[in-house]
């Protein structure tokens, strides 16, 4: 192979790892960076508080079940936020919004310590930028309070749609922010309730 | 404007100046007490001053001392550029394959970071690559001269920055046992390697010599770096650990908890975040944070092309940037540059965590990314060496047109690559009018609030920058990143309640509890004045995060501070002196237990939230609900346009009062509420034009 031909193949080479391969290498990377650790799951605490209860008896300890009731609570009032805040719009509106939900720019608030996921803090730091810090109550709602995770993550993301692609008018804006806030109270209140069963669970483990 | 706002700036500007001072009265002793007072400094920790005093040299004969520092930082990358191109040219014979040199070395983003961050020594890289021509030279014809000249190029660079010192030494190291092997261990007696034999001897004994010369300076240099703790396998993924060096470093943790294995902790520490990640080394981009930078993309391709276009020429260098590279990596693999490490990642020291542990001095480069400047310094001769194959070759064309191209895309990266650092906006170095009023009075020490004994914000960093203008010595310093001099701060300031009371002010909790006594023992060790700020530029910086609170000093600290030293001297609305002569405490102790503060938590904080508050004219948001005297608090105002109001409802009778605000500054407001009767506050934008706000520390004094 001579001098050209040896040059020739380090440029595909270099063309190929500077626009393919070392872009990809680098996605993967901080791809698996953001998956951080496995999920908190009450339903793993609870299987391992009865491992590890030596008593035979399957049942929690009060002081868990307590928080058990009150975390159960917490879900049941955040589905109803995300579902009140899915319902501010008309479902025309919403399918204008979901359909360009790839152009909603990255999450500012990913893999952030201070929140308990980055969507709700990243609804309300985008609200309050484009349409300044109004409040109007958002009213509860019954209809689909049982979504499923995934389908919440759908929905917020279109909700974050509907404000960067200026879908909502100034009052649907205003109600938008008050359930955004209503959520993050909650999953602030889920966030120290799960870290406080995680140091009860740490301390009792051997 | 200097190009470059990180504390190294801030502190360079003030040891040129201070060196100038020292030049222009030729006192020549170590010790200051300047910065650091009444402890003192010495300036030999610097580690690296023969650059600045080359700067001292320029100011006291005239030039300015913002203009001197930003022709050292421009000299430091043409000087860089020009080495390379010596060695490249050394190397080859040839001036455009120097000019290939040249360009690769002066343009890799680790001197662009390094310049951005404020170390202008560190730019000055162009002795690796000259030292790297002497050696090249001596071995190709060694002659007594050639030796002297290696011998001198290498001793040099010590006066300029220790870390070079070893990496040159590296680096020659690497040079010679690539010779060594080349020539074969089993033809070292052969007669027709004499000259080969010769010059490998000079080779290895200019480094001794250089090294003897050194010497003298060994225990100085062990001043800026003191004795290395032992890196832990545990350590760097121990969350807990983590945390706490966070703290410190951010100086947060509280000074009467700092001790020897704290601050071991925190060192050992550094050698992990100042590590290159597999993440970095395949972005290879320019970045803000010289941390993650590496020799650069294009480096990596000259050093390709090198190889592809002259092969075995160039293997030697190619094992030396190689194994620097390697080096670059730290102790333990970090793939994603996360600041912890995986557990699992420490069962698998690299080449560096040996080195670091068992080879002597070697712990002096306890910041691993900067070895890629002897990568750097490889890739460049690559490069060269791959140009002039290029220039001979009979098929290839011309080389004019792809060099024109290379050193356009060259220069032309901190406009379009990564963090893209010629877009960075330049620095002010104007100083505040209240030190010109300063440097007036008195003599006398100077405290500046809030005091912090790690340099975590600009506005921080830069009250060593102001000491210049003002002329008192103070007891604030950028220097107290290393482990002696903060042991030695930590002691003197818990000796006395009010120092221990100033540490942290701006994030310490009440209760505030100081000694009139002790106010007393400051004047008797000549302190006289103490500064503090109402208003404060904005830190885009993020010296150690979102560290905006640093800066700010809350309620209870100015109540503490006007029980405690009455009325003061100068004021004028951003920023205020006080006389420590005519302080009068109102009580043999100062107490503030904030019992009559209602803090108002508002979620528009940079720091707990990162949310802004906008206020489109006439919207409107109420913060608080009930009786008070004052309202107080810390807001930054982002856009020009636009105003905001406080609308105090007392009972009906309502009042707006506009909050006096500084685009791209904090501003601490002070505002009385009148009556006895509950009110409401409300915040209200007015203007034509939204506004964008931050608020923290929001109180009311009742």
């Amino acid at each position: 192979m001579n001098l050209t031909h040896r040059l020739l193949w380090g440029a595909i080479f270099a063309l190929a790892w500077f626009f393919v391969i070392g872009p990809s290498f680098s996605d993967a990377i901080v791809r698996s960076t953001l998956e951080g650790p496995k999920p908190f799951s009450i339903g793993d605490v609870r299987s391992q508080l009865i491992q590890t209860d030596d008593s035979g008896e399957p049942e929690v300890p009060a002081e868990y079940e307590a928080i058990f009731s009150r975390l159960a609570a917490l879900k049941f009032a955040e589905n109803e936020r995300v579902s009140a805040l899915w319902n501010v719009v008309d479902d025309e509106t919403l399918a204008v919004a979901e359909a360009q939900v790839e152009a909603v720019p990255p999450l500012e608030y990913a893999v952030d310590p201070r929140f308990f996921e980055p969507m709700a803090p990243s609804i309300i730091g985008r609200i309050i930028e484009s349409h300044g810090f109004a409040v109007k109550p958002l009213p509860k709602t019954t209809a689909a309070l049982r979504s499923p995770e995934g389908d919440q993550r759908t929905q917020l993301m279109t909700i974050l749609s509907l404000i960067h692609h200026e879908l909502l008018t100034a009052d649907q804006a205003a109600m938008v922010l008050q359930g955004a806030l209503d959520l993050l109270d909650l999953q602030t209140e889920r966030k120290t309730l799960e870290d406080t069963l995680r140091e009860l669970v740490n301390a009792e483990a051997p | 404007m200097i190009w470059g706002d990180r504390f190294d700036a801030w502190t360079t500007l003030w040891l040129i100046d201070h060196l100038a001072e020292r030049i222009s009265t030729w006192n020549w002793d170590p010790m200051t007490t300047d910065i650091l007072y009444p402890l003192g400094y010495n300036l030999w920790s610097f580690g690296h001053m023969a650059l600045q005093l080359i700067g001292g040299a320029l100011v006291v004969i005239g030039l300015p001392l913002v203009f001197t520092y930003n022709l050292l930082l421009l000299t430091g990358v043409w000087t860089s550029a020009l080495a390379a191109h010596a060695l490249g040219r050394e190397l080859t014979g040839s001036h455009r394959a120097g000019a290939v040199s040249g360009i690769t070395f002066a343009t890799t983003p680790y001197l662009y970071a390094e310049g951005g961050a404020g170390c202008i020594e560190l730019v000055a890289a162009g002795l690796l690559p000259l030292y790297a021509m002497c050696l090249i030279r001596l071995l190709r014809r060694p002659t007594r001269t050639r030796c002297v000249q290696a011998t001198l190029a290498l001793a040099i660079i010590g006066l300029f920055n220790w870390y070079y010192t070893l990496f040159a030494g590296l680096l020659g190291l690497g040079i010679v046992l690539w010779q060594f092997i080349e020539m074969g261990p089993s033809s070292i007696r052969d007669p027709h390697r004499a000259v080969h034999r010769k010059g490998l001897l000079m080779a290895v004994g200019s480094m001794l010599i250089a090294a003897t010369l050194n010497a003298p300076l060994i225990a100085e240099a062990r001043r800026e770096t003191p004795t290395r703790p032992g890196l832990s396998a545990t350590l760097f993924a121990d969350e807990l650990a983590f945390e706490e060096v966070r703290s410190v470093t951010n100086g947060s943790h509280p000074i009467q908890l700092l001790d020897e294995p704290i601050l071991e902790r925190v060192d050992a520490m550094q050698v992990h975040f100042n590590s290159t990640s597999i993440r970095s080394l395949i972005d290879a981009g320019f970045e803000v944070n010289p941390l993650h930078t590496t020799p650069g993309s294009l480096a990596y391709l000259m050093g390709l092309f090198g190889l592809l276009a002259a092969g075995r020429r160039t293997w030697g260098w190619v094992a030396i940037a190689a194994g620097a590279t390697v080096l670059t990596l730290g102790p333990f693999l970090n793939v994603s540059g996360a600041l912890l490490l995986p557990a699992g990642s420490s069962n698998w020291p690299l080449p560096y965590y040996w080195a670091h542990e068992y080879l002597p001095f070697f712990s002096k480069a306890y910041r691993p990314y900067r070895i890629g400047i002897i990568a750097t310094t490889a890739l460049s001769a690559v490069g060269a060496i791959g140009a002039a194959a290029w220039i001979r070759s009979s098929t290839l064309p011309s080389i004019r047109l792809p060099l024109l191209v290379l050193a356009v895309a060259a220069f032309s990266q901190p406009h379009w690559s990564g963090d893209r650092p010629a877009k960075r906006p330049m620095a002010d170095a104007t100083i505040s009018p209240i030190y010109s009023e300063l440097a007036t009075l008195e003599k006398g020490g100077v405290i500046e609030l809030p005091l912090q004994y790690q340099p975590v914000t600009t506005a921080n960093a830069r009250t060593q920058y102001n000491q210049i203008i003002h002329g008192h010595p103070i007891l604030n310093s950028n220097q107290l990143i290393r482990r002696p001099d903060l042991l030695r701060f930590r002691e003197f300031v818990l000796s006395n309640s009010a120092l221990h009371t100033f540490v942290d002010l701006s994030r310490k909790e009440t209760p505030f509890e100081v000694k009139a006594e002790d106010i007393d023992a400051l004047k008797a060790h000549g302190f006289r004045w103490i500064v503090a700020h109402r208003q404060v530029k904005e830190d885009t910086v993020s010296l150690a995060g979102e560290m905006a609170h640093a800066d700010l000093l809350p309620t209870p600290a100015w109540l503490l501070l006007s029980a405690l030293l009455g009325e003061p001297t100068l004021d004028n609305q951003h920023s205020v002196v006080w006389d420590l002569n005519t302080a009068k405490p109102t009580q043999k102790t100062v107490r503030i237990d904030g019992e009559n503060l209602v803090a108002l938590e508002l979620m528009f904080d940079p720091v707990q939230t990162g949310f802004p508050l906008v206020l489109h004219p006439g919207q409107t948001v109420s913060i608080y609900q009930g009786t008070g005297q004052r309202f107080t608090g810390w807001f930054h105002g982002v856009l020009e346009s636009g105003d905001v109001t406080l609308r105090i409802d007392d009972s009906g009778i309502v009042r707006e009062v506009p909050l006096p605000l500084t685009s791209g500054h904090w501003q601490y407001v002070d505002i009385p509420i009148p009556g006895d009767e509950p009110s409401e506050l409300t915040l209200v934008g007015r203007g034509t034009e939204p506004i964008r706000l931050n608020i923290t520390q929001a109180m009311v004094v009742r």
